[in-house]
């Protein structure tokens, strides 16, 4: 649903990573947008759907998944959108933070 | 054997001071009945209480001078003792001269010239002795906290401080009380836990474990909350039931002791800036701990906010923003640790960058920049174990607490980048649907944040939007053109084959407007835009804000007044849907009342503005608007009005006499604007 691609990197201040760094930092930055979108959808799925959402997770119809989705007005590409936003924001600070850092 | 023999009764005092024992042999032996009587030789008497260990190691002039005594008056001769003991290295002539003095004014019998000889020597020492805790000190077999002094050689009135249950002692100028005490088996020093009276935030007295060795040395804490510096041992943690200190510290600790060995053969051959800069080390080994220590106590205590968060995921009105307020705040503390211990790791490299500059600026600032992103990524890394630990954590919770992580869990699966929706896409998963679903899915994946490049300022010099470049003109126009040329962009890294297509799926995916809702959304969408961008500059996460973000900027007035998508995704407009129709569409409307450029709206409140902020862009631009809305806010306060700044959960909010209501404040900072 999302890709962290090197652009993504480069714009929230790491392009300049070794490689290795890089990579490590890439899974990073999926794993919380990752976190994100999970805790997102549980929000708009909301308590009383927790279970019928849980029964539709432990299926393996992916468009089922989808049209359930979309019938309780979970928007999965908003909601990526969204956690790739703030996760942007987050590690831009943080880069920023660590650059008054090291000019102080 | 005198009957004064010192007071390291039950403590070896044969053992470890056979010197003395030599030493009142011989004055038993030279001066028995005469005058000199033991009170002339009670600072010998008190030197018993040294270490043998500790004096071998730290004092070999001293051993040599036992040594000098023994072959006295064993051998016979004074030859030995009149050479000096041949091993006394050469840096420690000023002591092993005062020693010998001293040896000569005994045999002469001169009680004027002992005096004298004790003074100076006990001046040598003391001088020797002032060294950080664990360095060139001999151990007091007294465990009664004489831990600096070289007692020895020590006023015979000094008080030592006493270390024992329910006993008060003066730890960095603040009284502690006394808990446990224990002598270290490995150091033989004695430990104790001591409680403060002031409470800290928990409502529990503020503990911490010390050595003997602490009752001298400062130890502030970093911060009102962290506490007091901790015990340098796993064991002595888990001796009061606390978490051991992460492998790191454990390794400062062997480091400090490595340092303070260093410090006493620096100490011992007088090279005084090696002493300078092994105090240094220590200082800084010291404030390593601390932070490391603190780190893993702030970690910890994420660790339980975020179980509780989890655990009343739904509660949101019962405590719910109290939990999350927490997690947050914590989230930023530990960001901070993180950041200060990478600092410090990273202290060396930081330093030759500093020493380096001016000679070639522009290198200099690009390996800052590399530095720093290394330093960050450092602590991402480490929040990330820190986030996986805690899961793992909860993953071994079976109540119905769980259930929430459960099933985040499931839906991570699912729904992550390399998730099972993703490989049913893979499988071809869109020739099955139709209808909305092929929009949604037609809009992945994201592979970029939208609209937030001119907003943060980042040290490797992103590209500056036209935003930036286009500063001063139509306010409206510029938010609509530039809006399609970050949705370009984002189009190009889009997985599509035509960018047309993919700004149309991403239109309809992103509708969240029905017929039913009026154009006034629309601009007021657009303001939480340029609202968000200004909150983006200003360091704040986008939240609620950005998920507007791409409704706003497609659904721009200036563009398209009436073109409103219905749920369901209808065919946008050819000009939303044509971002290669340039911003002259937009510019053809000039400066215009944003009212008046929505078809049937309402009023859209007083002045239209939803934030102090949206008001202060349509002023002086978003670049300035944070700025110039702080100065506003002190030229009010100047004025006699109550101006507040309040960060909540990383936004900040502003109050004009206790008021939040946007209008007053846009009223009062109004009539400061020049």
């Amino acid at each position: 649903m999302f890709e962290i691609t090197d652009e993504f990197l480069a714009q929230a201040g790491f392009g300049a990573l070794p490689a290795e760094d890089k990579e490590t930092m890439r899974r990073n930055a999926e794993q919380r947008v990752s976190t994100k979108i999970t805790e997102k959808v549980i929000v708009v799925v909301g308590e009383e759907n927790l279970d019928a959402f849980e029964n539709m997770l432990d299926g393996d119809d992916a468009l089922a998944l989808l049209n359930w989705c979309q019938e309780h007005g979970i928007d999965l590409t908003n909601i990526t959108q969204e956690s790739m936003n703030e996760t942007m924001a987050e590690l831009q600070k943080l880069y920023n933070d660590a650059l008054n850092a090291v000019r102080e | 054997m005198s009957e004064k023999t010192p007071q390291t009764a039950g403590q070896g005092s044969s053992e470890k001071n056979a010197w003395v024992d030599t030493y009142n042999d011989m004055l038993q032996d030279k001066y028995k009945g005469d005058s000199f009587d033991e009170a002339e030789f009670g600072s010998a008497n008190q030197s018993e209480t040294a270490d043998s260990q500790g004096f071998s190691e730290k004092n070999p002039w001293v051993d040599a001078y036992d040594d000098m005594l023994h072959d006295k008056y064993t051998s016979g001769s004074f030859d030995e003792a009149e050479s000096g003991a041949p091993d006394v290295p050469e840096t420690a002539d000023s002591q092993k001269n005062l020693a010998a003095a001293l040896y000569e004014a005994y045999a002469s019998g001169d009680v004027g010239a002992v005096k004298k000889a004790k003074e100076a020597l006990r001046s040598s020492v003391s001088a020797q002795v002032e060294t950080p805790s664990s360095a060139a000190k001999p151990e007091a077999a007294d465990s009664q906290g004489s831990s600096e002094k070289n007692t020895w050689v020590d006023d015979e009135q000094s008080q030592e401080p006493v270390i024992e249950p329910g006993a008060t002692v003066s730890i960095s100028g603040q009284e502690w009380t006394v808990g446990a005490v224990r002598e270290n088996p490995r150091t033989g020093k004695v430990e104790f836990v001591a409680y403060h009276p002031d409470e800290n935030d928990h409502g529990r007295n503020t503990r911490g474990m010390f050595s003997e060795d602490d009752l001298k040395v400062t130890k502030e804490p970093v911060s009102p909350e962290i506490g007091p510096a901790p015990a340098p041992t796993a064991e002595d943690y888990e001796a009061v039931g606390q978490t051991p200190p992460s492998a790191e510290t454990s390794d400062s600790v062997g480091n400090e002791k490595n340092l303070a060995a260093a410090l006493n053969e620096a100490y011992a051959n007088g090279d005084v800036e090696a002493v300078k800069n092994i105090k240094e080390g220590l200082l800084q080994n010291r404030e390593s701990e601390v932070l490391e220590d603190s780190l893993a106590r702030v970690r910890k205590e994420y660790a339980a906010a975020r179980v509780d968060v989890e655990s009343h995921f739904f509660k949101k009105f019962f405590g719910g923003k109290d939990r999350q307020q927490r997690l947050d705040d914590l989230a930023e503390q530990m960001k901070g640790l993180e950041l200060a211990v990478a600092k410090q790791k990273f202290a060396s490299e930081i330093q030759q960058l500093k020493d380096r500059a001016g000679e070639d600026d522009e290198e200099a600032q690009q390996q800052q920049e590399a530095l720093a992103g290394l330093m960050a990524a450092h602590v991402v890394e480490n929040m990330q174990k820190t986030e996986q630990e805690t899961a793992d954590q909860f993953d071994t919770m079976l109540d119905e607490r769980s259930k929430v992580h459960k099933i985040m869990a499931k839906a991570g699966r699912w729904f992550t980048k390399d998730g099972r929706m993703k490989q049913w896409l893979k499988l071809g998963g869109t020739g099955a649907v139709a209808g909305a679903v092929t929009k949604m899915v037609a809009g992945w994946p994201v592979t970029t944040a939208v609209g937030l490049a001119a907003g943060v300022g980042v040290g490797n010099a992103v590209k500056q939007s036209v935003l930036e470049e286009r500063r001063g003109e139509q306010r409206l126009n510029i938010d609509a053109s530039d809006a399609q040329l970050a949705l370009q962009q984002e189009a190009k890294n889009a997985n599509a084959s035509d960018e047309n297509e993919a700004l149309g799926a991403m239109v309809e995916a992103s509708v969240g407007l029905t017929k039913e809702e009026s154009e006034k959304k629309q601009e007021e969408l657009r303001k939480k835009v340029r609202g968000a961008m200004g909150k983006f500059a200003l360091g704040f996460a986008a939240g609620g804000a950005a998920a507007n973000l791409l409704q706003s900027t497609l659904f721009g007035a200036e563009h398209a007044p009436t073109a409103v998508a219905s749920e369901g995704g209808s065919t946008p407009s050819p000009d939303v849907a044509t971002p290669g129709s340039d911003a002259t569409a937009g510019a053809e409307l000039g400066r215009a009342n944003p009212v008046d450029l929505v078809s049937g709206t309402e009023g859209l409140g007083s002045g239209g503005y939803e934030y102090p902020w949206d008001w202060a862009s349509e002023m002086f631009g978003d670049a300035d608007a944070a700025q110039r809305l702080h100065e506003l806010g002190e030229a009010a306060q100047a004025n006699g009005h109550n101006v507040e700044w309040i960060s909540v959960g990383g936004t900040e909010m502003v109050t004009v006499d206790g008021i939040y209501d946007t209008q007053y404040v846009v009223d009062v900072l109004s009539q400061y604007v020049n």
